[in-house]
């Protein structure tokens, strides 16, 4: 499930300002991800992974109502668009083969940096009396993120872990780009992005002693 | 309420059901034409209110063909600022030869100004939408249009009808029935036809003053002074609505006709309707040239008006020999030039040379009396005996339709009735007008008012209407070259020494409700 949608007010142009009054997207987004690491034993039964791990999410879409001059009875647009998460983090990882060998039960963190791109903003007139103003052009954003998660890997093979589990993600920050109409920078932006994913990993451990 | 519900679903992230408003609602009183030809032009009215709570400068999206016209009463003039609830009226020219290629469709646009990224425009219903179409026959000749039916119920097809009869009409004279009080439409037609025509075209009320209307408007049977001042009444109130600034916007001239319930058989008669109607240019005016209204008149013109009236002939005032033209009089007449018959005179080879088609001859043998009659209509009780055209039916225009007539010849009519305008007033002489405008009349009556009809009957289309009169002034050269001064001049004594040049006539059509059925 994700957290999202803030509600802003912007001015596209000095003179006056739209409101975008963000819904909460229901959709539950996943993510995979492909981490390259080095797992070292701590104790009997106990390991630690630590490497790099890159991964994208599905697409999420967000959307909301627009209030031309900020004011509710100008409740004149829907709009909607798309963010993609991408994301190469340094992640950490607990095990414990006290269970079993071959599924191994799991904890862990990352810090990292996230690229989100957002784009396909489209603004739906509620009547025809209304004309669309020109939309916000896509735009990718770099920031830091974060992940604690939880889960289980299965023992592939020497090297190779299959894992399946629980993340929470701060995902980043994201902004549109600005309209071809609009002669101020401000878009629609998002300060941070809390997710609670269901996470898919394939994992290549070089294993020390 | 709405913020109430806001509050309470806002906060769940369920999406909120204020309702969509255009910050301008642009609404069509009167919307376009749907075509217009490449070499016409049309109107359109649209009210503009600022929907926000806060006033702003609006703007309106060029349009290719459109133009605003900024004269009339309230008119909207972007860029302008429009305070919040304020309203202002559109009122847009359409010109034919600037549409684009494909036309209109959409629009007017009003945005918030200069930003122009706040827009609205008007409902699907109420948008521009014009395909431009082919070319029509420009009669830029008429001048004058008089009515003898009130205006069709939709107005639109009304003015667009008439601007494709006369394009460079100068006067539009309205019907207006006994006893009508539909005022608005009246003011709300003065509007469309001043958008589409420009603010120097002149707006006459012609009301039905006949000897049948007394009762309509309310007046014993007999009591012309009371019809003079209801008819004054109406004229006001219509005023009062287009023009409420008295800027001459509304109506500027009121007309009569013959068999009018106002008496027109003695001299001061003329005048002492004017009296009614505007001031005297002379004060204090001498008895000889002013009149004075009618103590039954009790309603004062607002604004004043100009005076004139459908005569029976150019120079002879209903039997008058005191012309009653001029500043104290009729600022304006309009001669009907039918139920005419002249003496051919000296000029019997017009009959040998064809001149006047050998169709209409043929029952005449050579030689030619100069007593032969030269006549538009046998109206059965005039004494016109011999005459040509032939085969002539009692109580007919001779004028046959031009496709359907025995012969079908658009060119019988140029022919006899360009004869008939060098022996009368304005080429054989002018009378002295004293500043006064004249404007030959031919009449636009239809089958309805068969046999008696002329460029009303079916087969008169606008374009042959335009070769009419192509072949009128043709016909004009003609007989000007046939019968050169100074032997017996067509065109008396000389290069229009005593007539005018028939090329500065201008042109009226009374009673055209039958060829705007036609088009």
């Amino acid at each position: 499930m994700v957290q999202a949608g803030q509600t802003q007010s912007l001015y596209l142009v000095p003179e006056a300002y739209n409101t975008y009054v963000a819904s909460t997207p229901t959709t539950t987004a996943a993510s995979g991800e492909l981490f390259l690491g080095l797992q070292l034993p701590v104790k009997t039964s106990y390991f630690v992974q630590f490497g790099v791990a890159a991964g994208i999410n599905s697409r999420l879409s967000l959307q909301g109502n627009i209030w031309q001059l900020g004011e509710p009875d100008f409740n004149n647009f829907t709009y909607q668009y798309s963010l993609q998460h991408s994301q190469v983090l340094f992640k950490m990882r607990f095990l414990s083969s006290r269970f079993s060998h071959g599924f191994l039960p799991y904890l862990g963190a990352g810090i990292g940096a996230a690229f989100n791109r957002a784009y396909d903003f489209s603004m739906t007139p509620l009547a025809y009396e209304i004309v669309p103003e020109a939309p916000f052009q896509s735009n990718t954003k770099a920031s830091f993120a974060y992940t604690v998660s939880a889960g289980f890997m299965l023992v592939l093979s020497t090297h190779w872990q299959l894992g399946l589990g629980y993340e929470f993600a701060n995902e980043g920050q994201s902004q549109l780009g600005p309209s071809v109409m609009q002669t101020t920078d401000q878009t629609i932006s998002l300060s941070h992005l809390y997710t609670n994913q269901l996470q898919f990993t394939l994992s290549y451990l070089s294993l020390g002693v | 309420m709405n913020r109430i519900l806001c509050f309470l679903f806002c906060a769940a992230g369920l999406s909120v059901s204020y309702a969509a408003q255009p910050i301008a609602s642009i609404v069509a009183q009167f919307k376009g034409p749907t075509s217009l030809a490449v070499n016409s032009f049309s109107a359109a009215i649209y009210t503009v209110t600022n929907n926000s709570s806060a006033p702003a400068v609006f703007d309106m999206k060029p349009l290719l063909g459109v133009t605003q016209v900024t004269e009339l009463p309230n008119a909207c003039h972007f860029p302008m600022t429009l305070g919040s609830g304020q309203i202002c009226n559109l009122y847009l020219k359409i010109t034919g030869s600037a549409l684009a290629p494909t036309g209109l469709s959409g629009g007017p646009v009003v945005c918030i100004s200069p930003s122009m990224l706040y827009c609205s425009q008007p409902s699907q219903a109420d948008e521009l939408n014009v395909t431009p179409a082919a070319p029509i026959p420009q009669n830029s000749w008429l001048n004058v249009l008089i009515a003898q039916s009130q205006p069709l119920a939709n107005l639109v097809t009304y003015l667009n009808k008439i601007i494709s009869l006369a394009p460079n009409l100068k006067q539009i004279h309205f019907r207006f029935p006994a006893g009508a009080n539909n005022y608005s439409d009246y003011a709300n037609l003065i509007k469309l036809f001043r958008t589409a025509y420009g603010t120097s075209l002149l707006i006459g009320f012609h009301p039905d003053a006949s000897t049948s209307s007394y009762s309509d408007w309310g007046c014993a049977s007999g009591n012309w002074q009371c019809v003079l001042n209801a008819t004054i009444e109406a004229m006001n109130a219509v005023d009062n609505i287009a023009d409420p600034n008295h800027t001459g916007l509304g109506f500027n001239i009121y007309s009569i006709e013959q068999s009018y319930v106002f008496p027109t058989t003695a001299p001061e008669d003329y005048r002492n309707v004017k009296a009614c109607l505007n001031p005297p240019t002379v004060t204090p005016c001498p008895a000889t040239q002013c009149g004075t209204c009618p103590s039954g008149v009790t309603t004062a013109v607002s604004p004043y008006v100009k005076f004139g009236s459908v005569l029976p002939s150019y120079g002879d005032c209903a039997g008058s020999t005191d012309c009653q033209y001029g500043a104290d009089a009729l600022d304006y007449g309009y001669p009907q030039y039918y139920n005419l018959g002249k003496q051919i005179g000296p000029y019997t080879e017009l009959i040998s040379n064809g001149f006047f088609p050998s169709t209409t001859t043929s029952c005449k043998t050579p030689p030619y009396s100069s007593h032969l009659y030269v006549v538009d209509e046998d109206n059965g009780s005039t004494p016109y005996d011999p005459q040509i055209p032939c085969n002539n039916p009692a109580n007919t225009f001779v004028y046959p339709d031009p496709t359907t007539g025995s012969p079908p010849d658009v060119t019988v009519p140029s022919a006899y009735l360009s004869y008939l305008m060098t022996q009368l007033a304005p080429i054989s002489n002018v009378p002295d007008v004293n500043g006064a405008t004249v404007y030959i009349t031919f009449s636009g009556e239809g089958p309805a008012a068969a046999p008696s009809l002329f460029l009303g009957a079916l087969g008169w289309t606008l374009s042959n209407i335009l070769n009419f009169y192509t072949k009128l002034n043709a016909d004009f050269s003609t007989l000007y070259a046939q019968f050169p001064p100074p032997g017996d001049p067509m065109f008396a004594n000389g290069i229009f020494a005593q007539g005018i040049n028939p090329n500065a006539i201008s042109y009226a059509i009374w009673n055209f409700s039958a060829i705007l059925d036609n088009e």
